[in-house]
């Protein structure tokens, strides 16, 4: 664009010279006469910054996680699309978002509050009930506040006053994290749990993990909370009472029972990926879930657990703790699994279309509203299990 | 004559004397030139080929076209191929027998000429696989388990490995009842460097294949270009059959008008010859003949025939009065050498005006056609009048002729609408026609409008089997594909990736659009893959190195060799114009947008690219190509009869049929496409002829002095059997094709049937009502004659 690197060099002194116009006005009228020019190379922003486009096809594309408060429900997917519904999931309204970046949860703490947490280190936030979400966090912000928190952190350590680090590895993370900002905000987050409208932590790729006590007015890096000296990807996080529960990559497990000052790793006897961790109706009961049907239960508040194997080879995306006192766990390729804690086995349906689920919700007592590859869908668990066993 | 000496045709007539001798002087010379011409040419036209080209059905001067054929090799995957769907009756397709049959096949097209065996794809090739992700990283295998065996195990395992291949609803049914063999075509062979043979290639996809193997429990359905080409080429066979019945009604009906064997045998002769000159013609000038121009020989030999009625006609009206066959032949070629030159050369003309359509089989048509008109002035008006010379007319036939001239009812009827009461209503009732019309003609579409294949019949063979894989696979037919460009190696970094991936979600959203696909859905698969098969990571990456990755799980097709070229592949639930338009004002806004050094979006390949291509073209050239044909032949009747009340005399019935056509055209939901879009132009170049020689038999009359009633029922009289019979003929000509297996050919023939009709009646009743309205009364030259109209009660008494 040649041209408008020529305009304010040229015309502006001829202007002021001329008419008693502004540097303001005149750039007003340039704009207007290259409109055409200056929209096209403005036009291809970046996916953090372009809001998501309103499309009737929302609902019905990928969506990742579902979450619902006091009769609200609210899905997250790709693109930037957030979907509310207040009828039990008959109609769903697209909201308001200002990036078009892929959403991976949400968690909403009554039928105003929520919080979502997506790809590009995104953290959005509602007030209104899911209509209008605002932009709390994003990666060049999350990459700047790791790299000025470590830098903080280096200077205490060498100032001798946090006995409890150890110098290498603060040097190292923030190495780590300076490299990462060259990188762009390339890291998604993951999972996102708040305990009230203050108190919130979302995990993501490579380790990432924070936390904020204001409602996301500030965040606070909390990766050095956690012993993960791998950077394992975090996948899930989820909480009962006070005890705070999150599973990643190769078997990472962590808890915290005094929310979240201080935590520690437990072991599930499994080397692969966890994709989810459920609360089980109490702080002593989980559930976790792996890749190839694999289900892990805990009744001790996970210190040992008990290994499924069920007979799909899906993946397990997600679970939730059914009015009926059954579990219910939905994953890759139509895989729905319903078990019981006592019995200790699991039905498994394949749905006939095969589309992947990744959140489920029950409304009222068997009547499901899932998520996933096709968007949202509502179910009868009966209808559910009746497809074909596999 | 003090006017028409003024006219072109009394110009023309100061060398009709001298061409006249040249031509009766010497009629031995004539007819063994005549002769010589003919063996020659006959010869010629035994080399003439069938050829479909795929590359001549389409606006090869369109921008998409040009950009489509600019990118064509990199985009040679996506096109052309076959898909042969073998379907289990009974059961599904886990089933030992059929997986033995399904095996036996894929290895019979796997040695069929054309094929890209190291791309064929079916569950029985080691290309198709499954993968799965374990707490180990990636597993896989063949799709077909090892040591497969046909047992209800190995079965099962198949069965459970299809399900993993993720090759549902693309290489295996919906419904598990079928699964797909994907050939895809070389169209020139790497080995030989000789072109697909369509015709042969699909000829051994029939014998091979579907002949084979298709049983009691198995059916065999093939779609894919080769296919539809072999078929059309195959359906257009069966025009020789057409012919030869067009032949036999003709040559019937000949007989009964005339009722003198020799002249309908000359008469049929001198018409064929005309075919066979044209096609030894086309053949010597380096054409072939396609499934568009193989109709011009119908329309060359209907008005061969016609015009050989008029001289036919015109020398037994001679020879009723009795002049010797000499005479009458050389006073038949005076009187019909200027209105038959005019007529033709109109329709010649009217032909080549068609030129301007860019669209190489219709230029083809127009060449084809305007050879057929030139021949048909020296077999026609020449060397029958010649032959004719030799051969009198029966006597019988002179009976049959006289009789029926002072008898024929019709004639009185018809010349009632040269009352000025009766005139008025007709022109009103013409006006309230073309306004009904007008109105109908809204509902006309641009392109085709059934779903399948249109060249094909809905219910054919190919549209059923098209129509099955579209049920029972998750893939459209209708593909429209937009190319992504930008420098080599830069068609996988990370911005280039964000905007496909924007602009593929600006086409999912237009209506009519059922998905779109690209490279992006493959990186993105891959990245949750590489994830351990985790939905959330299905997003594009910031992390290039991770993007980089993801190329080594590209298929074939969906990026050229150089990561320069990417398409986006956009399937439409159908390929109706107003669909195609959408998806092109969609596309192009986005393109208009954001295109830029770095990336732009170039429309368009794919079938429905092509075909939004070709409807833009057709849609200009639509009404272009109409005023063009108006104008052309009006100007040929203004420099004939120098007035412009004959002008509107002329055009008025054409353009009336113009306008019931279109409306029938919206009315029976055939559009304007490759095929109709010359319909019109054919129909006004050829129905012109009837208001050429109805207005100058009228016109000689009146000059004569003789009231409009009394010239209009003398013209009647004269030449009125004849342009009746001419429409029959010509209607007939054409008619045939409504029964051709492919749909354009039949839909040409319903068309031109009623635009030869319509013309006629429209020349028959429309011209007196307007003659009445518009011609000035003349001074008449004998007393005793009334300017105004003769009362019919004594014109029957004159005769």
């Amino acid at each position: 664009m040649s041209g408008s690197g020529f305009i304010p060099v040229a015309l502006p002194p001829m202007a002021r010279r001329c008419y008693p116009l502004g540097h303001l006005q005149v750039l007003f009228i340039l704009s207007l006469v290259f409109w055409p020019l200056w929209v096209q190379g403005a036009e291809r922003l970046d996916r953090l910054e372009r809001p998501a486009v309103s499309s009737s096809l929302a609902p019905h594309s990928l969506l990742l996680d579902i979450a619902e408060a006091d009769g609200l429900l609210v899905a997250v997917g790709e693109r930037g699309h957030v979907v509310r519904s207040e009828d039990a999931g008959q109609s769903w309204q697209q909201a308001e978002v200002p990036v078009s970046v892929t959403l991976t949860s949400v968690h909403l703490v009554d039928d105003q509050y929520g919080w979502a947490a997506g790809h590009d280190g995104v953290v959005l936030v509602t007030d209104d009930g899911g209509r209008r979400w605002r932009k709390q966090l994003d990666g060049h912000q999350l990459n700047e506040l790791v790299v000025n928190h470590y830098q903080a952190l280096l200077q205490q350590v060498d100032a001798g006053e946090r006995d409890d680090l150890d110098p290498e590895l603060v040097a190292t993370a923030l190495d780590d994290a300076l490299f990462a900002r060259d990188d762009g905000p390339s890291k998604p987050f993951l999972d996102i749990y708040f305990a009230d409208r203050q108190q919130g932590w979302v995990v993501g790729a490579y380790g990432l993990f924070v936390r904020t006590l204001d409602g996301g007015q500030s965040w606070q890096p909390a990766m050095l909370a956690l012993d993960n000296p791998d950077n394992f990807h975090l996948n899930a996080i989820a909480a009962a009472e006070d005890v705070l529960m999150i599973a990643g990559e190769a078997g990472a497990l962590f808890r915290s029972v005094d929310q979240g000052r201080s935590w520690e790793r437990l072991d599930a006897g499994y080397e692969g990926p966890l994709f989810s961790v459920t609360a089980l109706g109490s702080a002593e009961q989980w559930l976790l879930s792996g890749l190839r049907g694999r289900l892990f239960v805990s009744a001790d508040g996970g210190h040992s657990w008990e290994a499924f194997e069920t007979s799909t080879r899906s993946t397990i995306n997600a679970a939730s703790l059914l009015q009926s006192g059954q579990l219910l766990a939905v994953g890759n390729g139509g895989a729905v699994l319903r078990g019981s804690q006592q019995h200790g086995t699991f039905e498994v349906r394949m749905q006939a279309d095969r589309v992947s689920y990744t959140g489920v919700v029950e409304l009222a007592p068997g009547e499901l509203v899932l998520v996933g590859q096709k968007g949202v869908v509502r179910a009868s668990l009966n209808g559910l299990m009746e497809a074909r066993d596999e | 004559m003090s006017k028409s000496s003024l006219s072109a045709a009394g110009l023309l007539s100061q060398s009709e004397s001298l061409l006249e001798r040249l031509v009766f002087r010497n009629r031995p010379l004539m007819l063994l030139l005549f002769l010589l011409l003919s063996l020659l040419l006959g010869w010629q036209a035994t080399g003439l080929r069938p050829d479909a080209s795929f590359s001549k059905m389409i606006p090869g001067d369109h921008p998409y076209i040009q950009n489509f054929m600019a990118h064509r090799d990199d985009l040679a995957g996506l096109g052309n191929a076959v898909r042969i769907a073998v379907e289990a009756r009974q059961g599904d397709i886990f089933d030992a027998d059929y997986q033995q049959a399904l095996k036996q096949i894929t290895d019979e097209v796997f040695f069929i000429p054309g094929v890209d065996r190291s791309a064929l794809k079916s569950l029985w090739t080691p290309n198709v696989r499954w993968k799965e992700v374990t707490e180990e990283g990636f597993v896989g295998g063949p799709v077909i388990p090892d040591g497969y065996d046909g047992s209800p195990e190995s079965l099962e395992t198949l069965r459970m490995n299809v399900l993993r291949s993720g090759q549902v609803g693309s290489l295996v049914a919906n419904d598990f009842r079928s699964s797909v063999i994907h050939a895809p075509l070389f169209d020139v062979n790497p080995e030989t460097g000789e072109r697909l043979d369509y015709q042969a290639f699909s000829e051994q996809l029939e014998t091979l294949v579907r002949d084979k193997y298709q049983s009691d429990l198995i059916t065999i359905r093939i779609t894919g270009f080769a296919k539809v080409v072999g078929d059309l080429i195959e359906g257009a066979a069966q025009v020789v059959l057409f012919f030869a019945m067009a032949l036999g009604i003709t040559a019937l009906l000949l007989y009964l008008y005339t009722r003198c064997l020799r002249s309908a045998l000359v008469t049929l002769g001198c018409s064929v010859l005309a075919v066979v000159w044209q096609l030894g013609l086309l053949r010597a000038l380096g054409y072939g003949i396609d499934p568009y121009s193989m109709l011009v020989p119908f329309l060359v030999f209907a008005i061969a025939v016609s015009h050989g009625v008029q001289v036919v006609n015109g020398m037994a009206l001679e020879a009723v009065r009795g002049a010797d066959p000499l005479t009458a032949a050389q006073r038949a070629f005076r009187a019909l050498y200027i209105p038959g030159l005019t007529a033709l050369l109109s329709d010649g003309i009217g032909f080549v005006t068609l030129m301007v359509i860019d669209i190489a089989v219709i230029q083809e048509l127009a060449v084809a056609a305007a050879i057929g008109v030139a021949v048909i002035v020296l077999t026609n008006l020449v060397l029958l009048p010649v032959v004719m010379s030799y051969l009198p007319v029966s006597d019988k036939a002179l009976r049959h002729l006289s009789r029926q001239q002072a008898s024929y009812k019709l004639w009185g009827w018809l010349q009632r609408f040269t009352r000025p009461q009766v005139a008025k209503v007709t022109v009103a009732g013409a006006l309230a026609l073309a306004l009904f019309g007008v109105w109908q003609a809204q509902g006309l579409r641009i392109g085709d409008l059934d779903p399948g294949t249109p060249e094909l019949r809905p219910d054919s063979r190919y549209n059923l089997d098209n129509a099955f894989m579209t049920d029972n696979y998750s893939t459209s037919s209708d593909i429209f594909v937009v190319m992504a460009k930008s420098a080599p190696e830069q068609c996988i970094i990370y911005d280039n990736l964000q905007l496909m991936d924007q602009f593929q979600w600006h086409m999912a959203n237009v209506p009519g659009v059922q998905s779109a696909v690209s490279l992006v859905d493959v990186a993105k698969l891959t990245l949750a893959g590489m994830s351990e098969g985790s939905l959330k990571w299905q997003a594009l990456s910031r992390n290039q190195y991770l993007l980089n990755n993801t190329m080594n799980f590209v298929p074939q097709g969906l990026v050229n060799a150089d990561c320069s070229l990417t398409p986006v592949i956009i399937f439409l639930n159908d390929h109706k114009a107003e669909t195609l338009e959408r998806v092109v004002d969609a596309a192009t806004a986005f393109a208009d947008r954001y295109n830029s050094d770095q990336l732009q979006f170039l429309l368009a390949a794919g079938n429905s690219g092509i075909e939004a291509a070709t409807n833009e073209v057709i849609g200009q050239a639509q009404y272009q190509m109409l005023a063009l044909v108006y104008a052309v032949v009006g100007f040929l009747c203004l420099l004939t009869f120098r007035s412009w009340r004959t002008l509107v005399c002329i055009l008025t019935p054409l353009a009336l049929t113009s306008i019931l056509c279109q409306a029938l055209m919206a009315w029976l939901g055939i559009g304007v496409k490759v095929a109709t879009l010359p319909v019109i132009a054919l129909g006004v170049g050829i129905g012109v002829d009837y208001g050429i020689y109805i207005y100058s038999k009228l016109e000689s009359y009146l000059i004569r002095g003789m009231s409009l009633g009394d010239a209009y029922l003398e013209t009647l009289r004269t030449t009125g059997r004849a342009v009746a019979f001419t429409g029959l003929t010509l209607a007939i000509g054409v008619g045939t094709w409504m029964l051709s297996p492919i749909k354009f050919q039949a839909d040409m023939g319903i068309l031109l049937t009623f635009m030869f009709l319509w013309n006629m009646l429209g020349a028959l009743i429309l011209i007196p009502a307007l003659a009445r309205l518009l011609l000035r009364p003349r001074q008449p030259r004998e007393d005793g004659h009334e300017l105004s109209e003769t009362p019919v009660e004594e014109i029957r008494d004159a005769v």
